[in-house]
């Protein structure tokens, strides 16, 4: 059937009802690139098919980088972890234990003791917690620890840990 | 009344923080025995969430409670005290591991090198008993 300027009609119906079926998809699905590779598909029944794994494959990718954030997260959360217990200990050192010994105030180094103490053992945590999830080997364990009883060491760790997480999103890109 | 209210804080933590240890223990213990899937990886970053959002919390309010409570009563040089807080110190390393693993698992990645789950699970229930008797009972 040809219509007013010679072209295919019933072809261009075709074409116009794939594109709003694609159009459709890529309103409900939101993953636009493989809902456009579909364009070019024959049959309709056979596009729900190859969408539905194409769905599957998209969920899957997702929870996958999604799940590729969750370690980013985590190394996120070791260098928070990483600069409070760094801190704390400066604190404690440069600023409390002086107050106690030259000023005689000994609630500084009370306050700061403890509180010190906590942030040791949450970073200890979260080194712990980061190294039973991801590749780490004995050195880097030994390293992440050691430095925890140096002062500065925590804020050593902080280019470390960002190269680390360069390197795991590159990583991740690459594959 | 603020050192009652304080140690009824700690009690409530504590019981979230050994609540969600445990069941993080026998969880883990079940996924690592099934086939990795896309279910055993819903309910690892499920749990693992829960931990994140809940359990990990109880265990920082625990220390910080715990750490101010000893302060307060004068019970720093007891001997109980001391055991139980290399125990609360243990079982948080083991919830440490727990939160890592439920991550690998979640991930799909490889648990070659996962510790057996079963004397975990055995331990954080040991840990938890002796932690109950330790502050009741104060027998050091």
């Amino acid at each position: 059937v040809r219509g007013e300027h010679g072209n295919n009609v019933h072809g261009e119906l075709l074409a116009q009802r794939r594109r709003g079926l694609v159009a459709k998809t890529q309103r409900s699905m939101s993953f636009v690139p493989l809902a456009s590779q579909l364009a070019f598909h024959e049959d309709c029944h056979d596009i729900s098919a190859v969408l539905q794994s194409r769905v599957e494959t998209h969920r899957m990718t997702t929870k996958q980088e999604l799940l590729q954030l969750a370690e980013l997260r985590q190394l996120r959360k070791l260098k928070i972890a990483s600069l409070l217990e760094a801190s704390s200990l400066l604190v404690l050192l440069f600023v409390a234990v002086p107050l106690k010994h030259l000023g005689g105030w000994s609630e500084a180094t009370s306050f700061m003791g403890p509180l010190h103490g906590l942030t040791f053992l949450f970073y200890l945590y979260v080194v712990i917690e980061t190294v039973s999830g991801g590749e780490w080997t004995r050195k880097e364990v030994a390293r992440l620890v050691l430095l925890a009883f140096v002062p500065f060491g925590g804020f050593a760790n902080l280019p470390w840990l960002k190269r680390r997480a360069s390197q795991y999103s590159m990583a991740q890109v690459g594959s | 009344m603020l050192y009652l209210c304080l140690k009824a804080a700690h009690v409530a933590a504590s019981i979230l923080f050994a609540a969600g240890a445990l069941a993080s223990a026998v969880f883990i213990q079940w996924l690592q025995a099934q086939e990795s899937s896309s279910d055993t990886k819903n309910i690892a970053a499920a749990w693992h969430s829960w931990n994140a959002r809940v359990t990990t919390p109880a265990m920082l309010v625990v220390w910080a409670l715990g750490l101010t409570l000893a302060m307060q009563g004068g019970w720093g040089s007891s001997g109980w005290l001391k055991l139980k807080f290399v125990c609360v110190l243990t079982l948080s390393a083991l919830h440490g591991m727990q939160s890592g693993a439920l991550r690998r698992i979640a991930a799909g990645t490889s648990t070659r090198h996962a510790p057996d789950w079963m004397n975990i699970r055995a331990l954080t229930v040991i840990l938890i008993t002796a932690i109950a008797i330790l502050a009741v009972a104060k027998p050091l």
